[in-house]
């Protein structure tokens, strides 16, 4: 529920981000490489049930000295367990980003998108959340 | 006679409560987003605008009625909304309506439910000319509650 929270005003945030966003160039930052999310897919293993579907994420994955929170939403499945499977193939195939930067969002996060551009109807198959990007920034200027 | 009030309040409440956690189930059923070729579909609806901060919110609304939803999917109706940085509302319309043509990627095959706005899917504009920093999109609201309402509450979400 909580993840639910995030991502929705994360989304929000997102899209009103969009004056500020053009200001951001000092903080930009470059969302894991499609290999990286290939590497990380058999680490997916954590899900919970939501909205009459699965999240299954990774709490913590580091990359680059950042700490990114992995999520793939909407999965539908029987059990947590399929779930947990079809959340690391999505992993196992994602082909591109959304944007090559992570987006800003509320409170100094950050968001990557992935998808699998072979699906009819690309969805994003994958977020990256960064969290506390500006105080590992500047803990790490100091 | 005490004793009857008592338990028929306990009653009536035990039914409000179990009333209510059926409907916050059925509210968390499986509602799958509406696919990409309805929003692009409905991209010429994106017609009011609202002032959201230092941005517009453009909404669309129905052929018939100005507040309906641009269309009816899955037993909801869909209203699109977008926040645009423009410098008149004609400019903010005209945007959005690209914005709604071009998205490519659904954020979720799967709406999320929002206990303010009810249902929720996102759409992703990919395409480079849009990518200077921002993300850029279209989110569509699934709801069967009065369209005014929904729309003033999540205009007072957004801003």
């Amino acid at each position: 529920m909580r993840m639910l929270n995030i991502i929705i005003s994360s989304i929000f945030s997102l899209f009103l981000s969009a004056t500020a966003q053009a200001k951001m160039d000092e903080k930009m930052i470059a969302c894991p490489s499609v290999d990286v999310i290939h590497r990380i897919a058999p680490l997916m293993g954590k899900a919970d049930r939501s909205n009459g579907a699965y999240d299954v994420e990774i709490p913590v994955y580091r990359d680059n000295g950042l700490s990114w929170h992995i999520i793939s939403v909407g999965i539908i499945a029987h059990s947590s367990e399929e779930a947990v499977v079809i959340a690391q193939n999505r992993c196992a195939s994602v082909s591109h980003m959304v944007y090559p930067f992570a987006r800003k969002f509320e409170k100094s996060d950050y968001v990557c998108f992935y998808y699998d551009r072979t699906l009819p109807n690309p969805f994003v198959s994958i977020y990256l959340f960064q969290n506390n990007y500006l105080t590992q920034r500047k803990n790490s200027d100091n | 006679m005490m004793f009857f009030r008592v338990i028929s309040k306990v009653v009536l409440v035990v039914l409000l409560g179990v009333a209510g956690v059926a409907n916050a189930q059925d509210k968390q059923d499986l509602i799958m987003c509406p696919k990409l070729d309805k929003i692009h579909q409905a991209a010429s609806l994106m017609t009011h605008t609202q002032w959201c901060k230092e941005n517009y919110c453009v909404v669309s609304s129905s052929e018939s009625r100005e507040s309906g939803p641009a269309f009816y999917e899955g037993g909801l109706g869909w209203w699109l909304i977008t926040v645009v940085a423009a410098s008149s509302t004609d400019e903010a319309i005209l945007k959005a309506q690209n914005i709604a043509t071009e998205v490519s990627v659904m954020g979720s095959e799967v709406a999320r439910y929002d206990f303010i706005l009810s249902y929720v899917c996102t759409y992703l504009v990919t395409s480079s000319s849009h990518d200077d920093g921002r993300a850029i999109g279209i989110l569509a609201l699934g709801s069967d509650r009065k369209p005014q309402a929904l729309i003033m509450q999540s205009l007072k979400k957004i801003k």
